[in-house]
């Protein structure tokens, strides 16, 4: 549950009074005119939402590297689901340049001939999607 | 008989591994987590960066709660 202070003014000097017990009932949310504009949590919360923005960046920045090849693969699509339908194609300077129905074989060959930036993704009408039915909480525990 | 590590909760089998990069042969060890019933492998991303592995691909995943994040993919060798 979210605390929430007021500010009356924005330029007033103002002390607040804040122990790790009221972080653990929710952050504290810090209003002026009734707008909320900003929040204090616990530093674990902080460091769990850095690390999230963290990552986040990160795989944007990598998937934005497969992004030209990627386009291509969208647009010639509709033409390989007609000659390539379930197999992985390997998309190099915006062209197929190899395929396979084993994706580890063609990865093999990809890297063998040393072709990157690459996009290697199977044909199909629908989107590969992987289910991840069982995800668990890993946390290190005090022995 | 594969180790059991209790450091992390449940306590899971754990393997000694090197991943390595197919291309310039760098290889990193680092303990893994053995799941049978794995949709997939996954490694650090610093694993990723440290190996300079080639992004190949992207996989969309779909969990309980029905979000389908986008993920880079890419090859390594696993001994």
């Amino acid at each position: 549950m979210a605390k929430t202070v007021s500010l009356k003014e924005a330029q007033a000097t103002y002390s607040l009074s804040v122990d790790k017990a009221d972080l653990e009932q929710g952050p504290i949310i810090l209003e002026h005119e009734g707008e909320p504009m900003a929040a204090i949590v616990s530093i674990e919360d902080y460091l769990r939402l850095a690390a999230e923005q963290d990552d986040d960046t990160w795989r944007q920045e990598q998937l934005q590297r497969l992004e030209p090849n990627r386009t291509a693969f969208q647009r010639l699509l509709p033409e390989l689901l007609k000659t390539h339908k379930g197999q992985f194609v390997a998309i190099h300077k915006g062209e197929v340049v190899d395929a396979d129905t084993d994706n580890r074989e063609l990865a093999k060959r990809i890297y063998a001939r040393k072709l990157f930036p690459v996009y290697i993704q199977l044909v199909s009408e629908q989107p590969r999607v992987i289910e991840l039915p069982s995800p668990e909480e890993v946390r290190r525990v005090p022995l | 008989m594969f180790r059991y590590d209790t450091q992390v909760m449940p306590p899971a089998p754990i393997v000694k591994t090197q991943v390595i990069n197919p291309l310039t042969e760098e290889t990193s060890h680092l303990p893994g987590k053995l799941d049978t019933g794995a949709a997939m492998t996954v490694i650090p991303r610093d694993i990723v960066t440290a190996l300079h592995l080639e992004q190949m691909g992207d996989v969309l995943c779909r969990d309980m709660t029905g979000s389908r994040p986008q993920g880079p993919c890419t090859m390594w060798r696993l001994r």
